[in-house]
């Protein structure tokens, strides 16, 4: 062999001295493995690249895209719901499934963006939903995986690219649901980087991505300043707020369908949801009727003034928020740390209180939800109005009368409101209608679709078409 | 200045094309092939028309860019089997392996081969017809091409249907590669009306035909057959012709980032011809005679607009076959792609294909076209 070799490299040598040239081959320099980059400037510019060869890519593709995702996915739910639980602390795993099955299968594609028509003697004039180009996000640490696979599939159905901001306190499953993505588009599309984001997420790289240039559109779920910054950004920004649902009981209501409800949907996530219901406002007739249903669907009630002083002491810090050590924690958690002594599994913590106490106003986002009490439906649907806090986001009413639910529903103005049901479905768990990931309230496109990140767009055709008439 | 043209390989084409293996008798013949054809029907398929008087060896220790060790191990085999005739069985790489076996095996085993048979199983290399095969020293990672004009196999057997099962994406880099090769061949250094011809066909069948065959079609036999002749076509043109600094950029663009090496050509192709047509009159001439002969645009259109409107088709067929029409789009990360610059540079000038280029680009030149590529 090596005899065999030297003779071989003689020839070379001698008879390839004038025709040799070099090109030396280097290991392979992919950095931003499956979407992750160690800065926001190259995962901007990486998800830029990707979207000047995605904008012109069939809607096929697109397809394509979403199918890898629903079907990557599939055997992970119940593995991504127990990280987000370990990792986030909040919530419940079974919860999460739920969120996560809805996120997959129930946000719609590209075919929900038919084009409209005009025609007449000015001819054709067609509307159609085209692309912003790439979007930065941001998405809360109460629903990580599910925001980054309910928007992917949104933005991406729209033709857009996204850079997803994680929030710190999700950011490994965030990263990991990224990296799986991107792996899955790669699989099915040869396409990369439709959806990135970085290794180490911060709020200096979220405001750094809002003032980047090639960032097209904005879609922010956080809190009121979060957002803000985003709508003052100038970039079209699509802001999802706070919210702090009331659930109306008027003495109309069927109480049995209207304690299940309102405890299984306060109980889901441990009402981490921020479309969970946080209060209830209830007509003193069925008061009582209610609080005791409740009790028997799971709820806790605490009476002594003593136990909620200390409550409120433990769950709201000074500046008005709520203590993170209890956020999405379970009603058992919260009570042990108050030491209130219980019987059985109490699902979620109710109490009496008025419409100014500190429970009633603050957007708990963990399983405590106040009772009420009001006299007649109109100081009713007037305190629900006024403990929404003009954040126009959830709520819902048990009623049998027309009247009230009409009234209730155009006076609370919410984005999503729920007659006689669990507030979860209004945002597409277990039952019809698309998920709702990222409500947008502030900005007004409501339940976000597919349809909300892309730019309407007119055509113009004076000479033609019109097929039922011709007068040229 | 003469014009120099040669046929030399004979081509036989078709689906009896194999039938010219029956001929063979009483031979000693040394078989290189990719190492999944090995034992595959496609080769029991070609052996079986290779009678059973002859002794056949085989050697399937073929690698990309065939490096200079696995080349050694193929000489071992022909040194002792010392073969009296050679076919070659697969990509670019196993023909090029088989012509750089016998390259050094007849020096080494002082024998000659009496006739060495290419049968390429992808539409793209022209490998099968042309005198070049490029090698890399494994070692000393250089890349050398041996170039003799003995080298060209003596006959070239196009059979479709060894082309049929390619997955779509290796049919699309490669159809790719074809239209690199006629669209460098065309306007290159030493290309004349022979080579032009093959160069204008191959051309008119990709733009026709390829999108079709790799994306709805690619059970379509007579689609097969006609790209995978044009596949010859553009490699009897180049390999008169010569290539140009495409090639020149995509030889790096595949040493340094690992990709396909159709892809590369076809990611710097628009460029390419950009810069070409920009700065050679006779360049830009033929490609707009060439865009007006395949049909991309009308008789009255301009040559300037004649070639942007190739340099969008290329981008238009990449987008219609999911390719990837940049270095950052095929997820190289920017930085790295732009660190690699001067290197890329410096080893295109030095390229074998680089002086085959009508016009002589400048290292700003270049920089400016594989600041495109990066994208």
């Amino acid at each position: 062999m090596d005899n065999l070799e030297e003779k071989i490299r003689s020839i070379l040598s001698e008879e390839l001295q004038n025709a040799s040239n070099g090109s030396s081959s280097l290991g392979s320099t992919d950095s931003g493995e499956n979407g992750i980059f160690d800065n926001v400037d190259d995962a901007i510019a990486a998800a830029k690249a990707a979207e000047d060869t995605f904008i012109d890519a069939s809607i096929e593709t697109r397809n394509k895209v979403i199918d890898a995702i629903k079907t990557g996915f599939k055997p992970y739910i119940e593995w991504m719901a127990k990280q987000i639980k370990e990792e986030t602390g909040m919530g419940t795993v079974d919860a999460k499934i739920a969120k996560l099955n809805n996120a997959l299968y129930n946000t719609p594609g590209p075919e929900i963006l038919q084009p409209e028509a005009e025609t007449g003697d000015g001819g054709l004039i067609m509307y159609e939903y085209a692309p912003y180009g790439v979007i930065g996000a941001v998405g809360p640490s109460t629903n990580p995986s599910e925001t980054v696979i309910a928007n992917a599939i949104m933005m991406l159905a729209g033709g857009n690219t996204v850079y997803f901001g994680a929030h710190p306190g999700a950011k490994n499953i965030t990263r990991w649901t990224i990296e799986k993505l991107n792996e899955f588009v790669y699989q099915a599309t040869g396409l990369k980087n439709l959806v990135t984001g970085i290794n180490e997420p911060s709020i200096e790289a979220v405001q750094r991505m809002m003032k980047h240039p090639d960032i097209a559109a904005l879609s922010v779920t956080g809190g009121p300043a979060v957002v803000h910054q985003a709508m003052t950004s100038g970039k079209k920004a699509i802001g999802a707020g706070a919210g702090n649902p009331p659930a109306i009981v008027d003495a109309t209501a069927d109480i049995d369908l209207a304690a299940h409800n309102i405890v299984d949907s306060a109980a889901f996530d441990n009402d981490i949801l921020c479309t969970a219901e946080k209060e209830v406002v209830v007509e003193k007739a069925v008061k009582d009727e209610l609080i005791q249903k409740m009790e028997a669907e799971g709820a806790f009630m605490v009476t002594n003034k003593a136990d909620i002083d200390h409550m409120i002491d433990l769950t709201i810090n000074k500046n008005g928020t709520p203590n993170r050590k209890f956020v999405g924690k379970d009603a058992t958690f919260i009570l042990d740390e108050a030491h209130i002594s219980y019987t059985g599994d109490p699902k979620i913590i109710i109490l009496e209180a008025d419409k100014d106490h500190p429970f009633t106003l603050t957007e708990m986002l963990m399983p405590i939800i106040p009772v009420v009490c009001c006299p007649d439906f109109d100081s009713t649907l007037k305190t629900a109005v006024y403990v929404e806090g003009g954040n126009h986001h959830t709520a819902s009413i048990h009623s049998n009368n027309l009247i009230h639910i009409n009234k209730a529903a155009h006076r609370m103005n919410t984005s999503i409101f729920v007659v006689n049901g669990p507030t979860y479905a209004g945002t597409g768990v277990g039952f019809t209608g698309a998920s709702a990931l990222t409500i947008a309230t502030p900005t007004g496109e409501g339940t976000t679709t597919a349809k909300s990140f892309t730019r309407r767009r007119r055509l113009n055709s004076p000479q033609g078409f019109s097929l039922k008439t011709w007068n040229k | 200045m003469v014009v120099d043209f040669s046929l030399k390989p004979h081509i036989i084409s078709g689906k009896d094309s194999l039938d010219t293996l029956d001929a063979i008798k009483d031979q000693t013949i040394l078989m290189v092939c990719d190492p999944f054809l090995d034992g595959s029907d496609e080769l029991n398929k070609i052996r079986s028309h290779v009678h059973a008087n002859n002794h056949v060896e085989v050697f399937s220790d073929v690698k990309p860019n065939p490096p200079l060790t696995n080349i050694i191990a193929g000489v071992q085999v022909f040194e002792k089997v010392k073969p009296t005739i050679m076919i070659a069985v697969g990509g670019g790489s196993a023909i090029d392996t088989a012509k750089a076996i016998r390259f050094f095996g007849e020096k080494v085993a002082n024998t000659k081969v009496a006739c060495f048979i290419g049968i390429p199983t992808t539409s793209g290399t022209g490998s099968e017809v042309t005198n070049t095969a490029v090698i890399t020293d494994d070692k000393n990672n250089v890349k050398f091409p041996i170039m003799d004009d003995y080298l060209t196999p003596d006959i070239s057997i196009l059979f479709p249907e060894l082309v049929m099962s390619a997955p779509a994406s290796v049919s699309a880099f490669s159809g790719l590669d074809v239209l690199t090769h006629a669209l460098e061949s065309l306007v290159a250094k030493d290309s004349n009306l022979f080579t032009e011809a093959f160069s204008e066909k191959a051309m008119s069948v990709i733009f026709d035909d390829l999108v079709e065959v790799v994306m709805k079609q690619p059970q379509n036999y007579e689609l097969r057959k006609t790209v995978h002749e044009a596949s010859t076509a553009a490699g009897m043109a180049f390999n008169a012709a010569g290539l140009g600094f495409c090639h020149a950029i995509a030889h790096q663009l595949g040493a340094i980032f690992h990709m396909p090496h159709g892809l590369a050509c076809a990611m710097t192709l628009p460029y390419v011809v950009e810069y070409n047509a920009e700065h050679d009159e006779v360049a830009l001439k033929k490609y707009a005679a060439a865009a007006r002969k395949c049909g991309l645009v009308g008789k009255s259109v301009g040559d300037k607009v004649a070639v942007r409107k190739i340099e969008r088709t290329i981008h238009q067929m990449m987008q219609e076959m999911n390719c990837p029409k940049s270095l950052r789009a095929f997820g190289v990360d920017r930085n790295e792609a732009v660190k690699e610059t001067d290197r890329v540079i410096e080893y295109a000038k030095k390229d074998a294909t680089f002086p085959g280029n009508p016009v002589v680009p400048s290292d700003d030149d270049l920089r400016a076209v594989y600041e495109k590529v990066i994208g």
